[in-house]
């Protein structure tokens, strides 16, 4: 659907990838390439291990056996890679994690002065530019409180994207808003895979899922279980697991 | 800018006429309830109403009396010290505390590789220093750790051959130790404020990049101060009162010169009831403060 997608260029690579919670088997030989510019939105039933392996490719999980390679670096224990690594991608959560005692512009400025090291000035336009992309620029001086779920989504999002990211991943971005706002959140997104923007989604939001992803990923206790286009996926699930669960969702 | 979503909703938001509130005969259209004036009588805050009146009170009978001005202007003579300790102990504790209480809330695991094994390993290391002294400190009468202070540790330091500026029995001794008493009780305070700092705010500083002391500093520490400001004021205001055990080291606060006067003449009650009034005028002072602070920083997030 984005039709930027650089099929020379794996920016994500997992390889064998394994982890445990204590006993608990989270993710099971996961691997999976993206392709730069490419979308693939993750589904799958609760616990089925979709956020870990989001979080596993920022190291806010730590994987425990395989092989996990971003824009060509090595994901390891080297605190140097984990670092550079965070600084190419951006990620949304379910809760927004704004930082309440800042104002919106205060969110979107802080890590582009600490971490990319950027004059007030600059931090300054570039944060209301992104401010002004997702649609909340008025609310610029406001706390993070005083605005609306979808509203603090969508500035959340422009703070991950002050960073220059190469790489968007969202945990669940829309499951903790009203039916009203997802729609709010949902079309920024939109708007940033169509740019080219390679996005990883882990999404209970079907109608997303056939409108935007190039791919689709179908998880299930810690497995990938299938994997094709959003069209041939839903409409023609070949793992019963699979059917089971659209049969149940649809 | 306004999307096209944005403004197909303000479009369908022209064209559908909202519905006229129902209106039936004989009933009234809703109003708001309006607000009683009688909301200020319990807004007022009666008890500095009484405060005041009966300090001004307090203040024209000391001023009126030869006698209760007498020991007025005797005891406010140590009214300097017991204000540079408790402030210089309290800034103390304050750093100590702060630091102490970082230290602990972060208890490091193992590191990885050769340069994060050495810094966690240090870490461990200082973990158990800063919760040792908490634990011990925390458990100490300030009292005994005072004369304890004043009269073995400093002599032994001396003896050491370290070249102390002040004697032991002095008011830079006092400050110490009533630092170090206080700053393992503010170690635990800011401890409980850090911990209340919800998890998804700290992963996404990490997802952003930013390091671990960088978090701290522009996350952690700004939000802690609003939730520990109550117990903060309240520390303070104990650290007031309990500056009067700098008597044990023979320091002429308010404490000691009362003890003095009223051992001179017996006359015990009205000497403290002149105590009574002038701690009371610097901890109802301070407690103000500290309200006016919590008002604050309370309205600046909304």
């Amino acid at each position: 659907m984005s039709g930027h997608i650089n099929r020379n260029n794996r920016i994500i690579q997992c390889y064998g990838v394994n982890k445990w919670f204590g006993k608990f088997w989270v993710l099971k030989d996961i691997n999976l390439e993206v392709y730069e510019g490419e979308v693939v939105v993750v589904i799958g039933p609760s616990g089925s291990g979709k956020s870990t392996l989001i979080r596993c490719l920022n190291r806010l999980e730590e994987h425990q056996a395989g092989e996990i390679i971003i824009d060509g670096i090595l994901l390891d224990n080297n605190t140097r890679n984990v670092s550079a690594i965070r600084r190419e991608v951006g990620m949304v959560f379910q809760q927004f994690n704004l930082f309440p005692h800042r104002t919106v512009l205060g969110n979107v400025m802080l890590a582009q002065r600490i971490v990319r090291r950027r004059s007030k000035q600059e931090a300054m336009q570039t944060a209301l530019a992104l401010l002004d992309r997702v649609g909340i620029r008025d609310q610029a001086y406001k706390h993070p409180g005083q605005l609306s779920g979808g509203q603090q989504q969508r500035v959340a999002i422009a703070r991950a994207l002050a960073m220059n990211p190469r790489i968007m991943l969202f945990d669940e971005p829309t499951s903790a808003l009203d039916p009203e706002m997802i729609k709010e959140v949902l079309d920024v997104m939109k708007e940033l895979a169509r740019s080219g923007m390679t996005m990883i989604v882990v999404t209970h939001e079907m109608g997303f899922a056939k409108e935007v992803a190039d791919r689709v990923i179908f998880m299930d206790s810690g497995r990938i279980v299938e994997t094709n286009t959003p069209n041939e996926l839903f409409d023609n699930p070949k793992h019963p697991r699979l059917q089971n669960f659209l049969a149940q969702i649809l | 800018m306004v999307s096209e979503a944005d403004s197909q909703r303000m479009r369908l938001a022209e064209d559908v006429p909202i519905a006229p509130a129902l209106q039936i005969e004989g009933i009234p259209p809703a109003k708001p309830r309006p607000v009683t004036p009688f909301i200020y009588v319990y807004r007022f805050p009666w008890w500095i109403l009484f405060l005041v009146v009966v300090g001004i009170y307090i203040v024209l009978s000391i001023a009126g009396d030869p006698e209760y001005s007498e020991y007025f202007r005797r005891l406010s003579a140590g009214v300097n010290i017991t204000l540079q300790v408790s402030f210089g102990a309290y800034a103390g504790a304050l750093v100590i505390g702060l630091f102490t209480g970082i230290v602990r809330s972060y208890p490091p695991g193992p590191g990885q590789g050769l340069i994060g094994g050495t810094i966690n390993f240090i870490r461990l290391i200082l973990y158990h220093i800063v919760t040792l002294y908490v634990e011990l400190l925390r458990g100490m009468p300030i009292a005994t750790l005072l004369v304890f202070g004043a009269f073995a540790f400093m002599p032994a330091l001396r003896q050491a051959g370290v070249d102390l500026p002040f004697r032991g029995t002095s008011i830079e001794t006092a400050i110490i130790f009533l630092a170090l008493a206080y700053g393992a009780f503010l170690s635990e305070v800011f401890r409980a404020g850090i911990q209340s700092i919800p998890k998804g705010q700290l992963e996404a500083a990490r997802s952003l990049g930013m390091k671990g002391y960088q978090t701290i500093k522009y996350i952690v520490i700004p939000q802690t101060f609003k939730v520990v400001i109550p117990p903060l004021g309240n520390d303070f205001i104990a650290m007031i009162k309990d500056s009067s055990l700098v008597m044990l080291l023979a320091l002429n606060d308010v404490s000691q010169l009362a003890k003095k006067i009223s051992g001179s003449n017996f006359d015990y009650i009205d000497v403290y009831l002149v105590v009574a009034f002038i701690y009371l005028s610097m901890t109802l002072t301070g407690s103000l403060f500290v309200k006016i602070l919590e008002q604050r920083l309370k309205t600046k997030e909304r």
